[in-house]
């Protein structure tokens, strides 16, 4: 028998802001196009959310917003306590050990194997980097936290992650707000990647760039997914960008994961009327 | 008895409109034929009756709303595309199943040396192997060496035609899907597809082409369905 090729299996995943009430489930939901109960006012984040993500591949998550999508990405980051729900992790280099259920760990284990096996990419470069450090401070940050205690090996390696996502080594010591909005991406690029981890979050990454520079960073990301067989979970609202980097797609609405399946499918054949209605509105 | 390596059973799909009044359209309905390895079979029939919905529903780009599509693959077995997993399909695509669709979709700055040998790189074959096997595959096709690293979304139909067959043809997979493989060619390059299908099939391929010019590829078909 094969062994499996997963390395992480989310299953029943809730995240709700509020305390809920007998009659949340009547009031909302996809089909009442409503994520907010109007009776307690608790909005439902994300409801019994499940998927599987094999190594090496990239899985889409796209919806309106408002969805579920970073949710959900956040819980597998670790970054929001998810309800309830378990996220069954595989380490990939020991792929025989036992799995792990990430929401079972206690607080220090959680954020060793958030520095050390995890790398998040966001929209807003405020949220994934300290606008007040160098360029090379902030790769350094996660380094350090990684364990890194050599100066020179970390600096050795942050211009090495530089020249890797197309930035400029010399300038290392740069500011953050000196750099461009697509270099900042690649910025945030640099550090996911520093600590080499089983899988990198990407929420959002080219919104709000421009279209030359939005295909340079898509591209950079394909390429580091290529070169390093990255597993990647990759949240948009641009179908064209889920199309470029996503074998697999899952469609969220209201909280609710209404569809998934390989993307072409998704995109030549969706099923549910929210997914066709999605595919529908793209440019 | 040996195993068809693609057998279609009772194969119905049907469409379900949700933006227009939730209407359904039905193009395929029972709809069963069988294709055996180095086989070309030929489904032919008018524009809009479902040829291509066929193709598409063996490749799983749409999911079949009822029926069997058993697809008898080298290292899995038996698969029923129907129910087959994602991730089945994913592998299966991968190794055994190409697919070419009527028209060529590529990024607009991946030049045609890449865009052809993607499917031997994919497969982890080393750049430059492969590039050079892309090399005799441009020339053979007939695209200019001038063009080679030049993105072909600026190429004329045609030559886009001959590359996106060019890239479904290269990795020689156990079956490949053809879309009107002959629509929008001049009658050389015409011949140039009619020579690659024989080739294709002297190498072990089966190939299931969908299409209206039976001029063309009737006669190389050694079993056909019409719709």
């Amino acid at each position: 028998m094969t062994a499996p090729t997963w390395i992480l299996q989310a299953s029943g995943l809730n995240k709700q802001y509020g305390p809920g009430c007998p009659r949340c489930q009547q009031f909302t939901g996809p089909a009442h196009n409503n994520s907010q109960c109007p009776i307690c006012n608790t909005v439902h984040a994300c409801v019994d959310a499940g998927f599987t993500l094999h190594q090496g591949e990239v899985l889409g998550i796209v919806g309106e917003s408002g969805s579920g999508k970073s949710t959900l990405l956040q819980m597998v980051n670790l970054a929001t306590p998810a309800d309830s729900g378990h996220i069954w992790y595989r380490e990939p280099r020991t792929p025989d050990a036992e799995p792990v259920d990430l929401l079972q760990m206690d607080a220090y284990r959680s954020r060793h194997f958030r520095n050390d096996r995890l790398g998040i990419v966001y929209q807003r470069p405020e949220l994934g980097l300290n606008m007040r450090f160098t360029v090379g401070g902030n790769v350094a940050e996660k380094l350090l936290l990684a364990n890194w205690r050599h100066v020179g090996n970390i600096r050795a390696r942050i211009r090495e992650l530089m020249e890797q996502t197309e930035l400029p080594p010399e300038r290392i010591d740069d500011a953050p707000h000196t750099f461009s909005g697509g270099m900042l991406q690649r910025v945030q690029i640099a550090k996911a990647l520093s600590s080499s981890p089983s899988l990198l979050l990407l929420d959002e990454v080219t919104s709000g760039l421009d279209l030359s520079v939005q295909a340079r960073v898509l591209d950079l990301i394909r390429r580091i997914q290529w070169e390093q067989q990255m597993t990647m979970l990759l949240v948009s609202h641009d179908l064209g960008v889920i199309k470029q980097l996503a074998r697999r797609t899952i469609v969220m609405k209201n909280g609710h994961i209404v569809e998934s399946g390989l993307t072409d499918q998704i995109l030549e054949d969706p099923q549910h009327p929210y997914t066709q209605l999605l595919v529908s509105s793209a440019l | 008895m040996i195993a068809p390596l693609l057998q279609v059973n009772n194969l119905h799909k049907s469409f379900v409109l949700h933006l227009i009044d939730g209407r359904t359209i039905d193009p395929i309905q029972n709809v069963s034929f069988s294709v055996d390895s180095n086989q070309h079979f030929l489904v032919w029939g008018r524009s809009g009756i479902g040829k291509t919905s066929i193709l598409k529903c063996i490749y799983r780009s749409y999911l079949a709303s009822s029926g069997e599509i058993w697809f008898n693959s080298d290292q899995f077995g038996m698969i029923d595309m129907v129910q087959a997993d994602d991730s089945m399909v994913l592998k299966l695509r991968h190794r055994e199943i190409g697919y070419c669709s009527q028209f060529l979709k590529v990024l607009p700055r991946v030049a045609a040396l890449d865009v052809i040998t993607e499917p031997l790189v994919r497969q982890g074959m080393p750049e430059p192997d492969a590039h050079d096997i892309g090399r005799e595959w441009l020339s053979q096709l007939g695209i200019a060496q001038r063009l080679w690293h030049a993105s072909p979304v600026t190429f004329s139909g045609g030559e886009q035609q001959r590359i996106n067959l060019g890239r479904a043809f290269i990795a020689s997979p156990r079956l490949l899907l053809l879309d009107e493989p002959t629509a929008s060619l001049d009658a050389g390059s015409k011949q140039i597809v009619v020579d690659m299908i024989q080739r294709a099939q002297q190498r072990g391929t089966a190939v299931l082409t969908v299409s209206h010019d039976l001029d063309t590829l009737a006669k190389l078909a050694d079993g056909q369905l019409a719709l």
